[in-house]
């Protein structure tokens, strides 16, 4: 039987079109690092899944086929209730998306999943 | 089994299943370079298609230890976007080194 992480109160959506990534990164933030973990596949999910669940942040891929990271980042600070959850980005282009203020940090991919609960933590400031 | 262990076990999984996937995209973007070089010019939804699908190739080799492949998937990406015409030569240089890093005799990291 693995040894539980130690628990942490906090829920994650995490947001990527690719059904691998979402699925290691999941596996990785719950075992490792002990998060409660919600997923969605593209903008539009995510956008809903975010009114739904008030996630205590959201972690979202710039690069999705229709409505990309950005646009999807653009329509959750324009709901009231979405405007506050703090987004990391997740961005080949680090340089580009560093300077948008919208956003509590990036992590560039691709990432490391088992690094990637730290980068998280210490992105929004969350004790490990 | 330490939570290590469990962790580990699952990635590895799921890193064999990201490993075929990468195989058809890879495929993919060979058939898009096929189209590429028997015609001349590379059409706007083909290159969209084209640059959507070695930039997941790219993140999903890099996230998934074959930093090789992901490297030439970031040049490919660069390629395709910069080409105009015909498809540079490089093109498929690197197309190659995609596949031969993802054939299965390569170990998963």
């Amino acid at each position: 039987m693995p040894t539980p992480p130690p628990p942490v109160d906090k829920l994650l959506l995490l947001v990527d079109d690719d059904d691998d990534i979402r699925e290691v990164a999941t596996t990785a933030l719950e075992l490792v690092d002990g998060f409660r973990i919600l997923t969605a596949a593209n903008g539009h999910g995510a956008v809903q899944s975010a009114r739904d669940s008030r996630p205590d942040a959201i972690v979202l891929d710039v690069m999705m086929p229709g409505m990309d990271g950005l646009q999807t980042l653009a329509r959750l600070r324009a709901d009231e209730q979405t405007a506050d959850i703090p987004v990391i980005l997740l961005t080949a282009r680090v340089d580009r998306e560093e300077t948008d203020h919208r956003v509590a940090g990036t992590i560039a991919k691709p990432f490391d999943p088992m690094r990637l609960g730290r980068d998280i933590r210490q992105i929004l400031g969350w004790r490990g | 089994m330490t939570t290590s262990d469990a962790v580990e076990s699952i990635y590895r999984e799921i890193a064999q299943r990201a490993r075929a996937r990468n195989r058809q995209r890879a495929a993919e973007v060979r058939g898009l370079l096929l189209e590429w070089q028997r015609t001349g010019s590379l059409g706007a939804e083909q290159r969209e298609q084209a640059l959507a699908t070695t930039h997941s190739l790219r993140g999903s080799a890099g996230t998934f230890g074959q930093v090789e492949v992901s490297l030439a998937a970031g040049e490919l990406e660069a390629a395709i976007h910069a080409g105009s015409g015909g498809p540079p030569a490089v093109v498929e240089a690197l197309l190659d080194r995609i596949e031969n890093g993802l054939c299965d005799e390569t170990p998963v990291a």
